[in-house]
């Protein structure tokens, strides 16, 4: 059965506790009923009884749950597959391509226990070897699973490929006219990324557009795109008609936020989310940053009008939740029928308020300064 | 493996007398009778070149019967006989009487106006039965694609299936390719398989020859494959949404099922929905 893929917002739980996103599902679904949100689990990372309290919760507040088996840890050794690896039987399965069946029987089972609600057919990262051959399981993986599945089960399909793999024109159009002979079912897509620098938003020019393309290409071949753990870049690509992005707060610049611990290093910074720039700033900044007539304080339950405390009294699960917010309202912001319309009048009111803060000399650190916004504009005029 | 002779004798010779037996045509694969046994007239198919064993002709073939479709023609069987020291495989089809698409060309008929948007249909219509079953055709040319009582219209598809049958057999695995250079796709170009959008591609092909009376990219008999392979990845020459007698629809998806990268196609599904949105 072809899920009905609405545009939604998918939160991450990432590192930080699911309470967190327990309480960030329960305030988002108090003050803005009609926001479509979802919450993901990652599988390996926590116990099968974690995962089920923590399923129980969301799916009062939440419009679909995801249990993402994140099946590309199937690459390393057993011993770093997740805490969850003597619970869940795929974990250990020790060859997937040659196991098809059982494996992607694990998976689903896996996911049924943990509480999803949607299921994702597993997967294996494409464009880390010289060969087809991840790609090609992938494809019988999600045969498999849309064969085992009943018609009443919401399943998508697992992808990931490299960032070279979406720069490369030769091997992203293979890939996606892969994927489009595939079953036809929504694609679950990731688009691998080495060596984030987590205080910036994405900004690889060819990534990007072939990113663009492959969301496109599709969605036009009637397969909607859902992209989790993207960030804003995933909000980004819903003007090229991705149906829903993902993020969470650990997997966002606010990583930097909490204490490293144990000595060494430098002292972590404290990330704020300025949704005027879509992108983030320091929290020592935002005093000078809101002396521009354009800027408007945050009215979500976390911020309330104020402006993040800095120092001591800087919270960083407090500005977590604010950036999680800020996403589920960018996601809401998305009209179905033209989605690229919101995206690009944000991203060119960024640069018009980044803009202004030049002009109001306020300078912000380099690591502040959003440097994304010409890429992304450049990209939105393909849209 | 030598190409066989197939003549009237050698059918008879192992398949039996029948009240007419009449010489249609050698394809690719074989060489094509009308044959008339009582009140049942079938089109009779002799494979040339297959070394395949019986069992797995005849196993392979089996799903063909499931296609009961009025764009593809009805398969009714498939066999093997001996006769004068050579093993022949054959088939047995639903006979359609109204020639071919190739048989139009050759005669300088066109089509135009509603009757390219019904053909368009009706072949669309036609792939999309064959690979609900997981069949990919492979082979479609205007050879291929017959004409129920003459009618642009009205096509059918002939030779579904045997491409892929034949292609298991070790007649292929020296590396040659199954189907006609010029109606494959460019990936098939390239050695790639045939998948849905590659019948979605020749479907494209035989459609525009149809409505302008040319073949989008050949111009000799002579086909440089790489030259082929460029002159699809450029495009048609000659727009059929600047021709007066094509619907813009039509064109417009035929355009589209042209593009060089299957994706690009989108699928059959869509090009159906597409011409019934107007």
């Amino acid at each position: 059965m072809m899920p009905d893929i609405a545009h939604g917002f998918q939160i991450h739980p990432s590192r930080e506790s699911s309470t967190v996103t327990t309480e960030v599902l329960q305030d988002l679904a108090t003050e803005n009923e009609r926001w479509r949100i979802g919450a993901t689990l990652q599988v390996p990372r926590q116990r099968l009884a974690y995962w089920r309290r923590a399923s129980s919760e969301w799916r009062q507040t939440s419009d679909f749950i995801v249990a993402d088996p994140e099946t590309t840890r199937m690459e390393r050794p057993y011993a770093d597959r997740g805490r969850g690896r003597r619970d869940y039987a795929y974990l250990s399965e020790s060859d997937p391509i040659a196991n098809p069946n059982r494996f992607v029987g694990d998976v689903l089972e896996a996911q049924e226990q943990a509480g999803a609600t949607v299921f994702v057919s597993p997967w294996l990262r494409h464009g880390v070897t010289q060969t087809d051959n991840e790609l090609a399981a992938t494809l019988q993986f999600a045969e498999i699973a849309s064969e085992t599945v009943g018609d009443d089960v919401r399943l998508l399909m697992g992808v990931e490929a490299t960032q070279g793999v979406f720069a490369n024109r030769e091997a992203r159009n293979s890939l996606v006219n892969e994927l489009v002979e595939g079953p036809e079912l929504p694609v679950y897509l990731r688009m691998y990324v080495t060596a984030p620098r987590s205080y910036t938003q994405y900004k690889e020019k060819g990534a990007l557009e072939g990113l663009a393309t492959v969301v496109r290409a599709l969605e036009a071949n009637d397969r909607p795109v859902a992209l989790p753990q993207s960030g804003l870049c995933g909000w980004l690509m819903c003007a090229f008609g991705a149906r829903s992005f993902g993020a969470g707060i650990s997997a966002s610049m606010q990583r930097n936020s909490a204490p490293s611990g144990g000595g060494g290093g430098l002292p972590p910074l404290h990330w704020y989310f300025v949704p005027q720039l879509l992108g983030f700033a320091q929290a020592e900044e935002m005093e000078d940053v809101a002396e521009v007539d354009e800027f408007s304080a945050c009215e979500c339950p976390y911020c309330d009008g104020e402006l993040p405390g800095t120092g001591a009294a800087f919270d960083a699960e407090a500005a977590g939740k604010h950036f999680l917010w800020c996403c589920a309202a960018l996601g809401a912001e998305l009209d179905p029928d033209d989605p690229a319309q919101a995206v690009v009048a944000r991203v060119e009111a960024a640069s018009a308020f980044f803009a202004a803060l030049n002009n109001a000399r306020v300078a912000l650190d380099s690591r502040s300064q959003p440097h994304h916004l010409a890429v992304w504009e450049n990209l939105l005029q393909q849209a | 493996m030598p190409d066989i002779d197939v003549t009237e004798d050698v059918i008879t010779n192992g398949l039996g007398a029948f009240d007419e037996l009449e010489f249609l045509g050698r394809g690719t694969f074989g060489t094509t009778y009308r044959a008339v046994r009582g009140d049942r007239e079938v089109a009779l198919k002799i494979i040339h070149n297959t070394d395949m064993p019986d069992y797995l002709w005849e196993r392979e073939l089996k799903s063909l019967r499931e296609v009961d479709h009025p764009n593809v023609v009805g398969f009714y069987g498939a066999g093997s006989f001996t006769a004068r020291d050579q093993h022949l495989h054959y088939l047995e089809c639903e006979y359609i009487n109204g020639g071919s698409v190739a048989h139009n060309l050759r005669q300088g008929r066109r089509a135009a106006g509603e009757d390219l948007r019904e053909m368009l249909s009706g072949l669309l219509a036609g792939i999309a039965e064959i690979h609900d079953l997981g069949i990919i055709h492979r082979d479609i040319k205007p050879e291929n694609v017959a004409l129920r009582d003459k009618a642009w219209g009205r096509p059918v598809l002939l030779d579904f299936g045997v491409a892929r049958v034949l292609d298991m057999s070790t007649h292929t695995a020296l590396g040659q390719m199954v189907g006609t250079t010029t109606y494959m796709s460019p990936e098939q170009l390239r050695g790639k398989r045939a998948r849905t959008r590659s019948d979605l591609f020749a479907v494209g092909l035989v459609v525009y020859e149809a409505g302008t009376g040319e073949h989008p990219f050949v111009a000799s008999d002579v086909v440089i494959l790489q030259q082929l392979y460029d002159r699809i990845t450029s495009g048609p020459p000659n727009d059929p949404r600047d021709a007066h007698d094509w619907p813009h629809d039509v064109a417009e998806v035929v355009l589209r099922i042209l593009s060089a990268e299957p994706y690009e196609r989108l699928s059959v599904a869509r090009a159906m929905r597409d011409l019934e949105k107007k």
